[in-house]
């Protein structure tokens, strides 16, 4: 008997194809690692998301942590901790969007119409829900594994098997080339966060954003947490405020979404219920259609004001997920060009639900259950 | 001219600022105009080049950008008939839910002077008052005073939808605008049907031409500069070539898509190129280089510091609006202080003015007196002129616009053939026509019914009836005499043809029919019987209009539509009395 020989593929997050190069990146052969790239030019159009696996200089173990930019001027006290660990491994069974080989989600791209709303079929949405109970089993899972003392990696990780392990894909991976299973914003991030080995400390905020995609379909949800060790105290009434304030905001707009309302008043009750609360609503990212493509029309702003085009109809799949800031609403981009935080490194919490619109209101198809972790707190005077 | 109410300014400016939108306030006033409603003035002397006003193409009011983009979209109407239906629903159904109400507010669709007067284009007007344009060429040519079906028809598209939406998921119907399903009163239903015209108007009135996926909008603020007929000050940009999918400028998601999809397939069929390859020939290891890791991680680190130094640019500066992403309004002349700034709206008749936009302005070089219905009438009534109208109308008349284009090749491009005048301000209109838009430049009679097509491919329901029209018989459209009191050679040329003698006439036929007829013949005006023939179609024409003058007007149109007609009729009067001095010296 011969022995199977396993693909390689490339390791150029941009690339990805199946590979019989022996051309190795020969810094990962020291640290252990094997990554395979087709050519030189595919290493070389790969290296700036390639080197963030690469440990610290002179670290053979992996363990040492370290900053990539360190000219940059951080907005707050959250700082990345890389290496990241190597890209990982999606079975060759699982149904995958087209952007888990090369970061190009094409499909999406050019089919997403900016005025045409998708509206689901009966067969469709079945499997919409399906992929939102999936996915509400991981988001699950991952905040149950919420602790001090845990990396955003190990929360990666379990987001990742437990998404496989489910027979779904897990969208965010290589997205555009985020290269990582789940978003993971700590504190002062507004969104995107990537996970490393950042260790949560007791007091943290932390939001797990976990899309899915199953069957074809793509669920989209996240929730902050508290980071809570023994000590309940070391939450602080500020964080609780933005927390609440957040998840308020969501409940709040969900609640006005039936047939009819449009989408542009949306922005209005999550807006008033934040100034309320002395908080303020991030403009640069918004909720977005979902279903057949991760993000599609309509867009969601979450601000007052906006005029954001198209009104709900029965059959329609889309995401609210406000973001929710302690101090200004700015946002700054880190240079990975991902992670984005608050620009005065105050605090932002976020909360997002897969929503379909029903004859006369509208279903939470990501809700949570009696046993999902997390929930409200009471607010701090 | 703008109605704009002066307590509605505040809003709207403030909407721009909300949209973050620049319009100068320090160099730009706006107040009451000489020409009637508001207008926007230098406060200070403006050198030409600078731009007054910058929107976001997301801030102005386009059926793309509506609450209800998506129904439209869905039902594939687009075109005025998507604008004037989201119109609607924004100002009757969403209100203040809408965040395009305190603009949108302020374009009203009754006269706020006039008990509440809807106004309408003149086809909407009582018989009465459509006298007072009886036989201009309003009435003659452009067939302005009946009512168009299109409106009528895109009225019934919309009523459908609204009804269709509301069963299917409950929207709301604009009430006093589309609710008749329950309305026996046919009173009720007009009333409706001519709130839904008015608001077509009142959009004719203002919009502007922006690109090809928002099509046209109406833009805040720039609705309130007033038109100039030759020496306008402004001109508005509008990047016309966008993706009509997403609106993006350059290369957006969809171009992108494409692109790699393009990619890709040339990849594939190279791949099956090399299979066939044999595996030897390919080379079996392969080592990076220590310098060229060395030279690639100093390059990244001169990216990402470049990056840095970029982001906190932006942080300290904020974003600047991508030009390409907004519509402008820069003045192209010098304007001294104190004067008012004006737009072209395009080069434009009175009679399209008052059409589309509800106004007319005193002296506008691009009147004209038109003679195809007198001449029709004149054929109708007498044998032998209407044998020989059928003749040129069938053989006569293209051979002898084909031997004037050839007689006059440089001024060929003067697409009317005829003697207009087109002097320097048409070059300078010219000059921005790439970046296109100014309302409309062509005052081509089909324009007015353009205006009102809706998005359906309704080909086949928009066939022309079979009876005769002035618009299929160009020898009978293009009978003018312009502004200067000049007639046209299209004129000309019928006087000179229907006062021959009769066997003059038969000649001549023949010696056109042979392709050797002295076709200079028919620009001639020195010919005694051609003069007396012209002069007496002018002074029937004029006593037409004077009867028309005379005649009053009901209380269904406000002062200022009336003094409209006036202006209208005295306008063609005094072409005709230019007309007539050489003739009568």
């Amino acid at each position: 008997m011969c022995a199977a020989v396993e693909k390689v593929y490339c390791a150029g997050l941009q690339c990805g194809k199946e590979t019989d190069s022996q051309l190795k990146c020969p810094i990962c052969l020291k640290n252990g690692i094997t990554s395979v790239f087709c050519n030189e030019d595919c290493y070389k159009n790969n290296y700036k998301a390639h080197k963030a696996i690469h440990f610290k200089e002179g670290d053979e173990t992996g363990e040492e942590t370290y900053n990539p930019f360190p000219k940059f001027k951080f907005h707050g006290d959250l700082r990345p901790h890389y290496p990241l660990t190597p890209k990982r491994y999606v079975p060759e069974g699982i149904e995958k969007p087209d952007w888990a080989q090369d970061g190009l989600p094409v499909d999406e791209q050019k089919n997403d119409r900016t005025n045409e709303i998708p509206v689901y079929t009966k067969e469709e949405i079945k499997k919409i829900r399906k992929a939102c109970i999936l996915g509400r089993e991981v988001l699950d899972i991952a905040a149950a594994a919420v602790r001090p003392g845990i990396t955003t990696d190990e929360i990666d990780k379990i987001v990742h098997d437990e998404t496989i392990k489910r027979n779904s894909y897990p969208s965010p991976l290589n997205y555009y080339n985020f290269p990582k299973s789940v978003c993971t914003s700590i504190n002062e991030t507004i969104c995107h966060g990537i996970p490393d080995k950042t260790v949560l400390k007791e007091g943290d905020i932390v939001n797990l954003d976990v899309s899915l995609y199953y069957q074809g379909f793509h669920a989209d949800l996240n929730e902050t947490y508290y980071v809570v060790g023994d000590d309940e105290s070391k939450i602080s009434k500020e964080a609780i405020n933005v927390v609440e304030t957040a998840r308020e905001c969501l409940k709040t707009a969900i609640k006005h979404c039936k047939p009819g309302t449009t989408f542009q008043e949306l922005g209005d009750y999550i807006e008033k219920h934040a100034t309320e609360n002395k908080c303020s609503v991030v403009k640069t990212y918004c909720g977005h259609g979902v279903g057949k493509y991760f993000h599609c029309a309509p867009s969601v702003p979450h601000y007052k004001g906006n005029r954001a085009a198209g009104v709900m109809k029965p059959g329609m799949v889309f995401t609210i997920e406000p973001m929710i800031n302690e101090g200004t609403w700015k946002d700054a981009t880190w240079p990975d060009d991902w992670t984005s935080t608050t620009q005065d490194g105050k605090l932002s919490a976020q909360f997002e639900h897969t929503l379909m619109v029903t004859e006369h209101g509208v279903e939470i198809l990501s809700a949570r259950n009696k046993k999902s972790p997390g929930g409200p707190r009471q607010r701090i005077k | 001219m703008s109605s704009t109410a002066n307590s509605d300014l505040q809003a709207i400016f403030q909407f721009v600022k909300d949209a973050e939108g620049k319009f100068d306030h320090d160099l730009c006033d706006v107040k009451e105009s000489s020409l009637g409603g508001v207008g926007v003035f230098a406060k200070r002397d403006i050198p030409a080049g600078t731009t007054l006003l910058q929107l976001h193409k997301n801030s102005i009011f386009s059926a793309s950008n509506s609450s209800i983009a998506n129904l439209l979209n869905d039902e594939q109407i687009d075109g005025i008939l998507a604008l004037n239906i989201a119109f609607i629903y924004e100002t009757t159904v969403f209100k203040e839910k809408s965040h395009w109400y305190p603009y949108l507010k302020s374009i009203r669709i009754e006269d706020p002077q006039d008990n509440g007067k809807l106004k309408l284009p003149p086809a909407y007007w009582n018989e009465t008052d459509k006298g007072l344009l009886h036989g201009t060429t309003l009435d003659t040519l452009f067939d302005a005073l009946t009512p168009q079906e299109e409106v009528e028809r895109g009225f019934e598209i919309a009523i459908d939808l609204a009804e269709k939406w509301n069963e299917e998921f409950g929207l709301e119907i604009p009430k006093g605008y589309l609710d008749i399903t329950d309305i026996e009163d046919s009173e009720a239903i007009e009333s409706r049907f001519h709130k839904f015209i008015a608001v077509a108007y009142a959009i004719s009135a203002r919009v502007f031409e922006i690109d090809a996926f928002h099509e046209s909008a109406l833009v805040p603020v720039a609705d309130l500069f007033n038109h100039h007929v030759v020496q306008p000050d402004l001109k508005f940009i509008s990047l016309f070539d966008v993706c009509d999918l997403c609106g993006e400028p350059g290369m957006c998601k969809h171009m992108l898509a494409e692109e790699i999809e393009e990619a890709k397939e040339v990849e594939r069929k190279e791949n099956a190129n090399k299979i066939s390859k044999k595996k030897e020939d390919r080379p079996v290891v392969q080592t990076l280089d220590k310098a060229v890791l060395e030279k690639l991680e100093a390059d990244l680190q001169k990216e990402i510091q470049e990056q840095i130094n970029e982001k906190e640019k932006e942080l300290s500066k904020g974003k600047e609006l991508d030009p390409d992403e907004c519509i402008d309004m820069t003045t192209i002349n010098d304007v001294k202080a104190g004067n008012e700034i004006f737009n072209s709206y395009g080069e434009l008749s009175n009679v399209f003015l008052l059409t589309r936009y509800g106004f007319t302005i005193p002296r506008n070089p691009y009147d004209v007196v038109h003679f195809g219905s007198k001449l029709l009438e004149l054929a109708r009534n007498n044998e032998d002129i209407k044998n020989r109208a059928v003749w040129w109308s069938e053989t006569g008349y293209d051979k002898y616009i084909n031997w004037f284009k050839e007689q006059f090749a440089e001024e060929h491009e003067h697409v009317h053939g005829d003697s207009c005048d087109h002097d320097q301000d048409e070059e300078d209109g010219h000059e921005y026509e790439n970046n296109n838009n100014d309302n409309d430049k062509d005052n081509d009679e089909e324009d007015m019914d353009e205006q009102y097509e809706e998005g359906e491919d309704d080909d086949e329901d928009m066939e022309e009836p079979e009876e005769e029209k002035e618009e299929d018989k160009p020898w009978l459209s293009e009978l003018e005499i312009d502004y200067e009191g000049e007639p046209n050679a299209s004129l000309l040329a019928a006087c000179n043809l229907f006062s021959m003698e009769p066997e003059e006439f038969t000649n001549f036929s023949k010696e056109v029919e042979n392709d050797h007829g002295n076709m200079e013949r028919l620009l001639a005006l020195d010919n005694g019987t051609t003069n007396s023939f012209l002069e007496k179609i002018i002074i029937e024409s004029q006593n037409r209009l004077q009867n028309t003058l005379n005649s009053n007007a009901s209380d269904g149109i406000n002062d200022e539509q009336k003094a409209c007609t006036k202006d209208l009729v005295n306008a063609e009067l005094e072409i005709l009395r230019k007309a007539l001095l050489p003739l009568q010296k």
